[in-house]
């Protein structure tokens, strides 16, 4: 990544001190400091994850300047959320919202019934606070603070994050919608997301990160979910941020019940740099799991992705689908394995990786991993890379449709499937939104 | 009158696929009105020639030309002759993935005239056509081709053949791995679509379609060129006697 156009700075921004302001701000608990310090030394003592490592080997993560990011900027001044009221959407369209500029808490709103039904959807520093011992319970139990460099800085540095509890058997019918502004010059972000399904819950939880402006900036989200026996969750990220953010992102599922079930999506469409690590860990006895993924990248945009479906336990199914559409000079990188534990009989496991190459020279690399302990199972993985079929273009210029439209149509096509998967009809008509202004946006990078 | 003229044309067609001359001086005048059907043995060019007239980049013209209503379109798109009202159902239709065949027709509709029909009058048009060739109108709402079996992708061809309506359509083995009732039921598809005002190329490989749709003339494909034209008695002499026959006695007669 030494070609990212971002001046490294000479002073740390991540520092102790700032570590220590960021806690004083929202009056943490001693642990809660401690826990944080113990994360900073940790940040400070782990070196990047080595290249030599497959899921670090094909972007270089190390040469990116964190450090010339600030964590701990002031509350914001105004407190309007500006573009990205734009997201948001009359009242009836979710039953939580919670919209954070680097931390600070702009629009907190639960429904009544949520309410009722005990649901806990708060900011993560808030519910420190008031449910220490809950939030203790289920803190860092799929991700680790210390496991690597990125986790650690996130850690020490957290500015913002969420905890969202469904208790047993708890219904919410419409989303959970979570929105996470960068609003700040340099600002850098570090929300940790908890979320935890108690046995029989269910919930669509969409998460969505924005910048205000086009500056350099830096998110690195941690989130966790963790789901008991029958529960269903459906969790959303959404990225678009500006054309010179860094976006790293930490996501580890552990479904641990019985057939609980997970659908996780991933949607990027912004940043300079991305770079997501997503594991969904089937250990309940007949879990399910369904990974989604669509990402378009235009002018210089990097994106390299890392999925990891892994079977501990007998009867689980997992299947994956990830689309990119790319143009300019955009690159993807995409590593997936399917791991099938010793014992993790009856498994089924799907992965599909498609990517879409459109104008310009983008590059895509799709590598497909197995790693099967257990045999009794089904298991198959495709993946494709390559421009807009020419037989598919022929047939419907036959029918009278102009190649231009006849490549739009196309490249809808290729998305159709996957955004008849979005779960709620506003996110729906807002990807196709950001589909079709990649679509129409000329190259950046030509215009000199 | 312009009846008088032919809808489409074909000039002394020579077209090459990969360098390699495919049509050797192929001529043909289809005038309004008119099934012509064309038949040969495989690998004699039927195919080719489908292409070639619709206008894939693949299949190059390397002397004559195609004329559409008088026209000369051999150097024409493949949209752009599909706008000036010629069609081609293919014999191998590509499933189109994520487009839906309700999509594909409301998109080729508007772009074939220049304007949107209105959705309702539109929507009703293709339930009537999809009713006719007896396919579920939850086609409609699926993928183009997409899981097809062999007839649902010829049936969907004749639909957008009906429902869209062009002047010229150029059926690419139509008949071919269609069951008895199938058979039929395209067939009734294409009658309907036949009428005074448009003319239709029918390739086969098979006498049994003509059963059905039955043409003005029959013309056989050998070797790249047009070797016999005639009536339907032509198609039913192949039948009784068989390519091989109907070839060798050609041959003699050069």
């Amino acid at each position: 990544m030494s070609d990212v156009a971002l001046t490294q700075r000479p002073l740390s921004r991540l520092t102790e001190e700032a570590v220590r302001r960021l806690s004083a701000r929202w009056g943490e608990p001693g642990w809660a400091l401690h826990a944080r310090l113990d994360a900073f030394h940790a940040y400070q003592q782990t070196p990047f994850p080595p290249p030599s490592h497959e899921w670090w080997r094909r972007t270089d993560v190390a040469s990116l300047p964190y450090e010339a990011f600030q964590p701990d900027g002031d509350a914001p001044r105004r407190r309007t959320l500006g573009t990205a009221r734009t997201l948001l959407r009359p009242g009836k369209e979710y039953d939580a919202l919670l919209v954070q500029a680097e931390g600070h808490t702009l629009r907190h709103l639960l429904s009544p019934a949520v309410e009722r039904a005990g649901v806990v959807v708060m900011p993560l520093e808030e519910a420190l606070r008031q449910r220490p011992s809950l939030v203790q319970t289920y803190l860092g139990k799929a991700i680790a603070p210390t496991e690597n460099r990125f986790t650690a800085m996130a850690s020490a540095f957290r500015n913002g994050g969420v905890f969202i509890y469904l208790p047993r058997n708890a219904q919410v019918e419409r989303p959970i919608h979570l929105l996470h502004i960068l609003a700040r010059p340099q600002g850098a972000l570090f929300p940790h997301t908890l979320i935890v399904a108690e046995e029989g819950a269910s919930a669509t939880i969409v998460e969505d990160y924005w910048q205000e402006g086009e500056g350099p900036a830096l998110a690195l989200p941690v989130v966790e979910l963790l789901l008991d026996s029958a529960s269903q969750v459906r969790y959303t990220g959404v990225q678009c941020l500006g054309p010179q953010a860094l976006f790293l992102s930490f996501q580890r599922s552990r479904i641990l019940g019985r057939d609980a079930s997970l659908l996780t999506y991933q949607i990027h469409f912004g940043s300079r740099f991305v770079k997501t690590v997503l594991e969904n860990h089937l250990e309940g006895q007949g879990s399910r799991s369904d990974l989604l993924g669509v990402l378009f990248g235009d002018g210089e945009q990097v994106f390299d992705q890392v999925t990891l479906q892994d079977h501990h336990s007998p009867s689980t199914t997992s299947d994956l689908l990830y689309k990119s559409a790319l143009k300019d000079t955009a690159r993807a990188v995409y590593y997936g394995t399917v791991k099938v534990r010793r014992g993790a009989v009856k498994t089924d496991a799907f992965q599909t990786n498609k990517n879409l190459l459109l104008g310009g020279r983008p590059k895509a690399d799709s590598i497909p991993v197995l790693e099967i302990e257990a045999d009794d199972l089904r298991c198959s993985h495709a993946a494709s890379v390559g421009p807009v079929d020419e037989e598919h273009l022929f047939y419907l210029q036959s029918r009278g449709i102009p190649l231009p439209e006849a490549r739009r149509i196309l490249v809808e096509g290729f998305f159709d499937p996957l955004a008849q998967r979005i779960p709620t009809p506003w996110l729906r008509e807002r990807i196709w939104a950001f589909i079709h202004r990649k679509m129409q946006t000329p190259d950046a990078s030509k215009g000199g | 009158m312009t009846t008088l003229s032919p809808l489409l044309q074909i000039e002394d067609l020579h077209v090459a696929v990969e360098g390699k001359e495919i049509l050797r001086g192929v001529s043909l005048a289809l005038y309004p009105g008119e099934v012509h059907a064309l038949m040969g043995p495989n690998g004699s060019g039927k195919s080719t020639l489908a292409y070639a007239i619709m206008g894939h980049p693949k299949y190059q013209v390397t002397q004559g030309r195609i004329l559409l209503k008088g026209e000369d379109i051999t150097s024409a798109t493949a949209d752009e002759r599909a706008r000036k009202g010629l069609f081609l159902a293919f014999q191998y239709p590509v499933a189109v993935p994520g487009v839906t065949l309700f999509n594909l027709l409301r998109t080729a509709g508007r772009a074939l005239r220049g304007q949107d029909l209105p959705v309702v009058q539109f929507r009703r048009r293709i339930r009537e056509q999809a009713n006719l060739l007896k396919m579920d109108e939850s086609f409609l709402q699926r993928y183009v081709n997409e899981g097809f079996s062999g007839g649902e992708k010829k049936r969907a061809e004749i639909l957008q053949l009906t429902v869209l309506q062009p002047t010229v359509a150029v059926l690419d083995e139509t008949d071919s791995g269609l069951d008895i009732d199938a058979l039929r039921v395209v067939a009734e598809g294409i009658n309907a679509f036949a009428s005074p005002a448009n003319a239709i190329l029918l390739i086969t490989h098979y006498q049994r379609i003509l059963r059905y749709v039955r043409p003005r003339f029959v013309h056989i494909l050998a070797e790249g060129r047009i070797v016999r034209s005639g009536g339907p008695e032509l198609a039913e002499e192949l039948e009784a006697r068989g390519y091989e026959q109907v070839l060798q006695q050609v041959r003699s007669q050069a």
